[in-house]
């Protein structure tokens, strides 16, 4: 009799213990998710293969994009998020290939597709070891996500377990400008973003 | 049922031996199914390099490679430029050409750069006949003459502090080895 209750109470215990680990385990999204380095405006983040620091964000209705001598202008149903900082390789040569906003809801938005490739954003660039350079990311997000939304920049999206830097920017989705000009320049930056404050 | 002793014995030891075949063959099942994964990746990070000094040739798959020179120059945008030139003699430079190459130059404290495809213009209008040359791989082997070297050359962009630079041309066929040049000491 002795030996029928031990053996039943065996059984409902490993039967607990499994349930417990059921309940308890994590996705597989969650064991494979970035590893994730945060900080804030003007402040250089640092995250185990590359730097960033971001020095300005802005936002306005309408985007203006000139090069080589022509200006293109680009509406929008929501705003642009036009956003400028400086990034570095630690050890080796890399390429930041993914950038998205995410807003305080949670929602995220990846670069905008929109603007000509002759304006050279994040992803196009190399960043090698000891050479920072200025890094310009523009967003297309409707006017409630931008108040208090965060820069996510990571050397890819498939990579488990990569490095991922989260920025959380200071514009507040009511200093909204009428409009901000991306103008492409010969030499180093790349860019130049008008008005300049 | 039978439960001689001898009975007994025996199927005490199928149980502790097929316990302990247990013991080896998971491990063993888990390493053959891994096999390739293991392979791979200590070809993508174990180096086993072949030293060379510049200008010497030395014997590395399945050619003669020299590396002729490793020129250090000041860069447009506050950097230094680097630019790595070097030439293959194969015996067979087609089969060669289907090989994909990997050039790197790494500095003393362990940090690599990539090539730069010549994007410096100090290195367009200083050297613009290394900008002819292909980077490694089968562009300048199908460029090459018979009998006559592939030439190749690589330009990265560094910081001017960089110091104890080695250049690196690892051929796929031919990992974890790679050929291994050091910067001459001026």
């Amino acid at each position: 009799m002795m030996r029928i209750m031990r053996s039943v109470l065996a059984l409902l215990f490993a039967a607990a213990v499994l349930y417990g680990m059921q309940l308890t385990r994590p996705l597989y999204s969650d064991i494979t998710s970035p590893i994730v380095s945060s900080g804030g405006m003007n402040k250089r983040v640092q995250a185990s293969a590359f730097a960033l620091s971001l020095d300005s964000a802005r936002v306005a209705r309408v985007l203006n994009v000139e090069t080589f001598g022509k200006s293109k202008t680009y509406t929008s149903s929501g705003v642009w998020v036009v956003v400028e900082g400086e990034a570095e390789a630690k050890f080796e040569t890399l390429r930041l290939t993914s950038g998205e906003w995410l807003s305080g809801s949670g929602i995220r938005y990846v670069l905008t597709g929109r603007l000509p490739a002759t304006i050279e954003m994040m992803p196009g660039d190399a960043y090698q070891p000891g050479l920072p350079r200025r890094v310009l990311l523009v967003f297309e997000v409707p006017e409630e996500a931008v108040a208090g939304g965060t820069v996510v920049v990571a050397r890819t999206k498939l990579l488990p377990l990569d490095d991922e830097i989260r920025i959380t920017t200071d514009v507040s989705g009511k200093d909204i400008e009428p409009a901000i000009t991306i103008r492409r320049n010969e030499e180093r930056p790349p860019w130049t973003v008008l008005p300049q404050r | 049922m039978d439960s001689s002793p001898a009975k007994v014995m025996s199927t005490r030891r199928g149980y502790w031996l097929s316990m302990t075949a247990l013991v080896v063959a998971l491990p063993a099942a888990l390493v053959v199914q891994t096999w390739g994964s293991i392979k791979d990746w200590r070809s993508q990070f174990l180096r086993q390099p072949l030293s060379a000094t510049l200008g010497q040739p030395i014997d590395y798959a399945g050619a003669s490679w020299t590396v002729t020179r490793i020129t250090r120059l000041a860069g447009s945008e506050g950097n230094a430029v680097v630019l790595a030139e070097f030439e293959a003699l194969a015996a067979d430079p087609k089969a060669l050409g289907a090989v994909p190459c990997k050039v790197r130059l790494s500095d003393g404290s362990g940090r690599e750069w990539q090539p730069t495809l010549f994007a410096d213009p100090m290195v367009r209008k200083q050297y613009p006949e290394a900008q002819q040359r292909s980077l490694c791989g089968g562009m300048a082997f199908a460029a090459a003459e018979p009998g006559k070297p592939a030439r190749m050359a690589a330009s990265f962009s560094i910081p001017p502090a960089a110091s104890s630079l080695t250049l690196s041309i690892g051929l796929y066929s031919a990992l974890p080895n790679h050929l291994s040049v050091s910067e001459p000491r001026t």
